[in-house]
């Protein structure tokens, strides 16, 4: 489920990056390219993030960045970020932030199923840590596969 | 018993929330309803424990609500509801 999803082209690793909404533009990047959201969605998301905080900070180390299916989702799509030294999202206890994935569901229902996968994903420690340090995309696409 | 997840756009975080309290519900032996919102349809009336992520807690001003900094600790997600329900 998440590796159809994730693929190769939607998958960045990088060192280090100056800010969190730096991190947010360049997580979403890949899916305003292909046509998956607009870039009103990233828009939301920065916005919702000013004014209530970063609700999408969910664990330790882990972002899952999303908005509301109106808000510019064409089709269901998903696209993850990891940033080695992390990026401060003002959480108090979970910064610095590592993992980004970037939810873009079209409908509130269709993507249950899905967010049932990262879920299970975000609580499995190890793998977490094994894409969180990974040395390389192939690395990571190995160990989401089994979601 | 009711139990509503709330977040701020009713559909990744509170449903991420839902699945793990029908788990700790299931664990504790509790028959309850359990389901998620976003923090602007959100109604007092609609529980009888609220759920949702520390960010949120300012936003949401029920008497009855459980602010949790991590969902993928469900260890403390349980902790945190059995005080309540013991309080």
């Amino acid at each position: 489920m998440l590796s159809t999803l994730i693929t190769k082209e939607r998958i960045q690793l990088i060192d280090h990056i100056s800010d969190w909404e730096s991190s947010i533009d360049l997580l979403c990047r890949p899916l305003t390219e292909d046509g998956s959201i607009e870039s009103v969605y990233i828009d939301s998301i920065k916005t919702t993030t000013k004014e209530i905080g970063p609700y999408y900070v969910l664990a330790p180390q882990i972002a899952m960045p999303h908005s509301r299916p109106e808000n510019g989702v064409n089709k269901n799509a998903l696209a993850l970020l990891i940033v080695r030294n992390g990026v401060e999202f003002n959480s108090e206890e979970n910064d610095p932030v590592k993992l980004l994935l970037l939810l873009a569901a079209k409908d509130s229902t269709q993507h249950l199923e899905l967010i049932q996968a990262i879920s299970t994903f975000f609580c499995n420690e190890d793998d977490v840590s094994k894409v969180i340090h990974a040395k390389s995309i192939d690395d990571i696409i190995e160990t989401i596969k089994k979601y | 018993m009711k139990i509503m997840a709330v977040c701020s756009s009713g559909l990744g975080t509170s449903f991420m929330i839902e699945l793990k309290v029908k788990e700790i519900m299931k664990e504790l032996g509790i028959p309850s309803e359990v389901g998620h919102t976003d923090v602007g349809s959100v109604t007092s009336d609609m529980a009888d424990i609220f759920i949702c992520t520390k960010d949120l807690a300012s936003s949401i001003k029920f008497e009855n609500l459980i602010a949790i900094p991590n969902i993928t600790d469900k260890v403390a997600m349980k902790d945190a509801i059995q005080a309540f329900l013991n309080r």
